[in-house]
């Protein structure tokens, strides 16, 4: 590893700048040095106006999406040596608006997620934890979709969600998928309805941007290919 | 009427592999020297079963290209009108073309 | 400044602070609920970054009695019983709720049961889980059942100081400022939750969020509320050894503990057996985290100054299905947990103490409720692994109750304007005064001071030495401005400031604590005190604001309530 890396950072404030620009800045690095090191290193000591979001530090709050050389990342679980060069561009991420620097507003990602009826209604007759079997197929494959942290890498790699603001996108969707395939939930079928729509899992055409960039390994393409599964077979009238 | 046109797509698409393959098999390979007659398309053309296969394949290919052009102009656009415009242009294209192909497939009759 | 009228305002939103705006809607509806959050909502804190679990009583082996003693007995037995006894007496209603209120799906047994593993401390394997990443789980969902009710959610939104009614004795509020525009505004309420965390950060090697600075206990301070037994912090064993990293310190979890991996020092001794041979690994948290701590000290270490975790005589297929978090988050520093021993160090994790509070959250000032880590007392001395998100969602639950029957009964009483007007001059000062004090300094040697002299060993002497050093920075920090002062918005420097002061705060109130409790307990451990002395500091020691910055302490026996002290000592 080269004992330093060439930033070029992008910077940005809608509020002064007529257009975003890019700065140069040199990196010392050090051993396990992450994205998030980097960032952090240029405000601590080299800039200290840039801003950036983050939190946990260890991939688990999704707080610190970024756009790093060409790809939606996640700034903590991303290793400086990973990227295999010296030169590193920096830039937030995509299909959002901005709004200073390197942070991003989250709210029509989040719109979104509120569309789909994000949160858990309970069966009126379950009243106890249910009794699953791990083998049994009950569970399909949530719970490993449920790992989603919402960090947006999925959305800002999407080409759908590019092209029209109106996709609900791959985490939204993603996340409708868990609800409507728990047999627990009460309000599926509900659910199931909004995602129906042109705008809704109708516009991914499986390009699989979004699974290529979880951080989390998700495969959402997955979990939409499966909703659209019960969209026809609820128009067949056996998902009820 | 997504959830239907999406399943119509994966089986046409399903039909049109089969036609596809069945079509330019008949066209090019099935005759022994190699050169195709107008007397043998018409002689096929005659045969129920070619003519349901071709019918199969016009409305298949067009129903497959119309909703994939359809789904890409989705993809730019959101407006309500403009949607209701250019699905019902698709759709007349789509009828006047099969009507004009299954018109043609059945004049050799 | 942009005043907003609100019924209950609530400052953070972990666990704690979603579970009480939560309960308080659904207690009745008709409330107007503010909640503000220094992150985005349920990404800030540490809630989300739970990987444990929450220790529950649910097998029908296993009680509440076994539950509480374990508690008790963990945290050195200078609990607050009645916390103790709430919380663990709660906890199946907490769970439960996750499951068919929220959604959540814990891991199942064999039997289709919750599955329940095991962690240190505890004598029944208690601790419900989703894999070795709980959190994510739990905070993925609470957020979507806010958003499913009528709540205003405020992100990117920090608390800065406490508003303040009839001589100080009633919470009236807070002052904010929205991180995004750096506007400052004020939410005038009938009843402010603070639930915004610790502030274990202000060590040089911690676990926690970065955004978590004490903010909650620090605005509290200020506001004159009072702290039990603030020189509890615990250190968790087994922090991540990354160099420079920000990985450095994060934690890899006490499952790995609890499922049988070893420790060995540098020189490849299993250590434990000589500090706990009867449960080796499996102690808690304070003994082994000293011990390696110790092991480091005395030369044993390894060269990063840390002791290995072995987990590879486990199989690589059992670490790998059951650990899959851990596993990754190694990989990330190019080893492999399966496989090979890791080098961890001791980070600090999570402070025992905080506000004194009620069973019902309701802290020492009227119309003021404290829920989470901010809150001391039910955990005494030392925190089981497993009873923090148990801590949070409990008293969160119970914060949101008491806070919508507060708020029916009571009107929103007036503020003082120039009180507002002066908290809103002082944090409005790193943008205007230019003094060119740096504060990133300031935080590097507050962290390294406090490592040093306040952190798992301390003297007399050194704690010393350091609140005189802290005194010196607070004031510094007073003086630091930001180098950028036409940037209001997102300014990172700005609310690093801010931070800072609150982590100084909090770190006096740390070391003026630990300077006083002269003996050794739970995560206290004095040098010159060693020992345990149960006949003369089986006490509480309280604090509260004097003057302007001042301390002042006293003292109160525990109240022995349901454990006497004859058990106590057969327990011993």
């Amino acid at each position: 590893m080269s004992d330093h890396l060439n930033i070029r950072l992008f910077r940005f404030n809608p509020e002064i700048d007529v257009e975003p620009r890019f700065e140069e800045l040199q990196v010392p690095t050090f051993e396990n040095m992450a994205i998030l090191d980097v960032v952090m290193h240029i405000q601590n000591y080299l800039d200290r106006s840039l801003s950036f979001r983050f939190s946990c530090r260890v991939g688990m709050c999704g707080s610190c999406a970024l756009y790093v050389n060409g790809r939606p990342r996640l700034a903590c679980r991303t290793q400086v040596s990973a990227l295999k060069t010296q030169n590193i561009t920096i830039m937030p991420l995509p299909n959002l608006p901005i709004i200073r620097d390197l942070v991003v507003d989250m709210e029509p990602f989040f719109e979104k997620w509120k569309k789909i009826k994000p949160y858990y209604v309970s069966r009126k007759d379950i009243v106890d934890p249910v009794v699953v079997h791990p083998d049994s197929n009950e569970r399909e494959f949530i719970d490993e979709m449920l790992d989603c942290i919402a960090c947006g890498c999925c959305y800002g790699a999407c080409s759908m969600a590019a092209t029209n603001e109106e996709f609900l996108g791959p985490p939204a969707l993603n996340r409708a998928y868990t609800l409507i395939a728990d047999k627990r939930d009460a309000i599926r079928v509900e659910r199931l309805k909004v995602v129906d729509k042109s705008y809704g899992v109708w516009r991914c055409h499986t390009q699989f941007n979004c699974s290529e960039v979880c951080p989390k390994n998700i495969v959402p393409t997955r979990s939409i290919q499966n909703l659209k599964k019960r969209c026809v077979l609820k128009k067949i009238g056996v998902f009820k | 009427m997504n959830a239907w046109a999406w399943l119509l797509q994966r089986v046409s698409a399903v039909v049109l592999l089969i036609a596809l393959g069945l079509h330019i098999w008949f066209l090019h390979f099935s005759s022994g020297d190699g050169v195709l007659h107008f007397g043998d398309i018409v002689k096929r053309l005659d045969t129920g079963v070619f003519i349901t296969l071709d019918i199969l394949l016009l409305i298949c290919g067009l129903y497959h290209a119309l909703y994939g052009l359809y789904s890409i102009f989705l993809d730019f656009t959101s407006g309500s009108k403009e949607r209701i415009v250019v699905l019902t242009l698709l759709v007349m294209v789509g009828i006047g073309f099969s009507g004009f192909g299954v018109y043609g497939l059945l004049w050799f009759r | 400044m942009e005043t907003i009228k609100a019924d209950i305002l609530i400052l953070g939103s972990g666990g704690a602070g979603l579970f009480a705006a939560l309960h308080a809607y659904d207690c009745n509806p008709h409330l107007k609920i503010v909640m503000a959050t220094k992150g985005l909502v349920g990404k800030g804190g540490c809630s989300r970054m739970v990987q444990g679990g929450l220790n529950v009583v649910l097998n029908e082996n296993d009680s509440i009695e076994k539950h509480f003693k374990d508690t008790l007995k963990g945290g050195g037995f200078i609990n607050n019983q009645e916390l103790a006894w709430t919380l663990v007496t709660d906890a199946p209603k907490a769970v439960h709720e996750l499951e068919v209120k929220v959604g959540c799906f814990f891991d199942r047994g064999e039997d289709g049961r919750i599955h329940q593993k095991a962690f240190a401390g505890q004598s029944f394997d208690r601790t419900v889980h989703v894999a070795d990443l709980t959190g994510i789980q739990i905070i993925g969902r609470m957020p979507d059942q806010i958003f499913a009710r009528d709540i205003t959610v405020l992100e990117e939104t920090r608390g800065l100081d406490l508003l303040t009614a009839e001589d100080g004795n009633r919470v009236v509020g807070a002052v904010l400022s929205n991180i995004r525009t750096g506007e400052i505004f004020l939410v005038n309420a009938k009843v402010t939750i603070i639930a915004t965390g610790g502030s274990a950060s202000m060590f040089k090697i911690s676990a926690p969020s970065f955004d978590k600075t004490g903010d909650g206990m620090a605005m509290c301070f200020r506001a004159g509320a009072e702290f039990v037994d603030m020189e509890m912090v615990q250190f968790h064993p087994t922090g991540l050894i990354a160099g420079k990293s920000r990985l450095n310190g994060s934690l890899l979890e006490e499952g790995l503990r609890g499922a049988g991996a070893r420790l060995y020092n540098g020189l490849g001794e299993r250590f434990m057996e000589k500090y706990d041979p009867e449960h080796l690994e499996r102690s808690t948290r304070d003994r082994v985290a000293r011990s390696n701590y110790m092991e480091i000290m005395a030369g044993r270490g390894t060269k990063n100054n840390g002791v290995y975790l072995d987990a590879s005589h486990l199989g690589a297929a059992f670490v790998e299905e059951k650990f899959p978090g851990m596993v990754e988050r190694v990989k990330d520093i190019g080893k492999d947990l399966a496989r090979e021993k890791v080098e961890v160090t001791p980070t600090a994790h999570y402070q025992m103490g905080g506000a004194i509070i009620d069973t019902n959250c309701q802290s020492s000032l009227k119309g003021l409720l404290v829920a989470g880590e901010d809150a001391g007392g039910a955990h005494g001395a030392n925190r089981l692994g497993g009873n923090g998100i148990c801590d949070s969602t409990v008293y969160g639950r119970r914060a949101g109750d008491l806070a919508a029957e507060l708020a029916s009964q009571e009107h929103v009483l007036p503020y003082d304007e120039a009180e507002a007007e002066k908290i809103r001059m002082r944090w409005l000062r790193p943008m205007t005064q230019e003094s060119r004090e740096n504060i990133y300094p300031i935080r590097d040697e507050i962290e390294n001071l406090m490592w040093e002299n306040v952190g798992l060993v301390r003297t007399g002497n050194k704690i010393k030495e350091a609140i005189g050093r802290l005194d010196a920075l607070l004031e510094k920090a007073g003086r630091a401005s930001v180098e950028n002062r036409f940037i209001r918005q997102y300014n990172l420097e700005w609310n690093n400031i801010i931070d800072v002061i609150n982590l100084i705060t909090v770190s006096r109130m740390v070391a003026t604590s630990a300077l006083y409790r002269e003996e050794s307990r739970g995560g206290h451990y004095r040098e010159d005190f060693p020992k345990t002395d149960n006949s003369n500091w089986l006490i509480n020691i309280c604090q509260k604001r004097k003057d302007d910055t001042g301390i002042e302490l006293t003292q109160k026996p525990v109240v022995l309530n349901r454990l006497k002290w004859e058990e106590i000592e057969n327990i011993k």
